[in-house]
């Protein structure tokens, strides 16, 4: 499922045009980038917690030339999946 | 931030609709959301990043507090990928912020 999926399907289940169901798939993604991105995290019940996650620095390689190069210490986005979530993909 | 901040965001986008629209909105949205990985199918937002389903092996683990090993069961888990931009965004603003 891509976005235009998605905001396809929210408009057939609503009754709001394809236009304003695009503005609230990009609000709903873009308020949980603008909270990671001022060091908030996001907790949405049901569905799973968005959270900033530290990467200690590292040496790594490059994988063309296989040279050892220093892979600095960063900050990285971490969706983690809800209970609800977890079991309701589990079940089989 | 949670649920309820978002559900504010929306209503703040959308002039002509109440906070009670905006919340039946936001649950339709998010229940989309979960049918569709509860189906096994992956959802990919440009710009903000890809969740799959991934299966996972049988394997034996360990309880961490008592040491002892035991089974840890086949099953299916929700993984999500950032997307370069976001990664970036994050990454950078944080620094930033971290280092006045």
């Amino acid at each position: 499922m891509t976005k235009a999926d998605l905001v396809m399907e929210v408009a057939k289940l609503t009754d709001l045009t394809k236009k304003e169901t695009e503005t609230v798939i990009k609000t709903i993604f873009g308020s949980i980038t603008t909270a990671l991105s001022e060091g908030d995290k996001v907790e949405l019940r049901g569905f799973g917690s968005f959270r900033i996650r530290n990467r200690k620095a590292r040496q790594g390689r490059n994988p063309k030339t296989g040279d050892m190069v220093n892979v600095p210490a960063k900050k990285v986005p971490f969706f983690k999946a809800g209970k609800e979530l977890r079991s309701l993909v589990d079940y089989c | 931030m949670t649920k309820e901040e978002i559900i504010r965001a929306i209503w703040d986008q959308l002039p002509n609709i109440t906070v009670n629209e905006a919340r039946r909105i936001y649950e339709t949205t998010f229940n989309l959301l979960k049918e569709t990985l509860v189906k096994g199918e992956s959802i990919e937002i440009r710009g903000f990043g890809k969740f799959t389903v991934r299966e996972k092996n049988r394997r034996m683990g360990r309880n961490p507090r008592t040491g002892e090993e035991a089974v840890i069961v086949e099953r299916k888990v929700v993984t999500f990928k950032p997307s370069k931009i976001f990664r970036s965004i994050v990454c950078n603003n944080n620094n930033n912020n971290g280092e006045e």
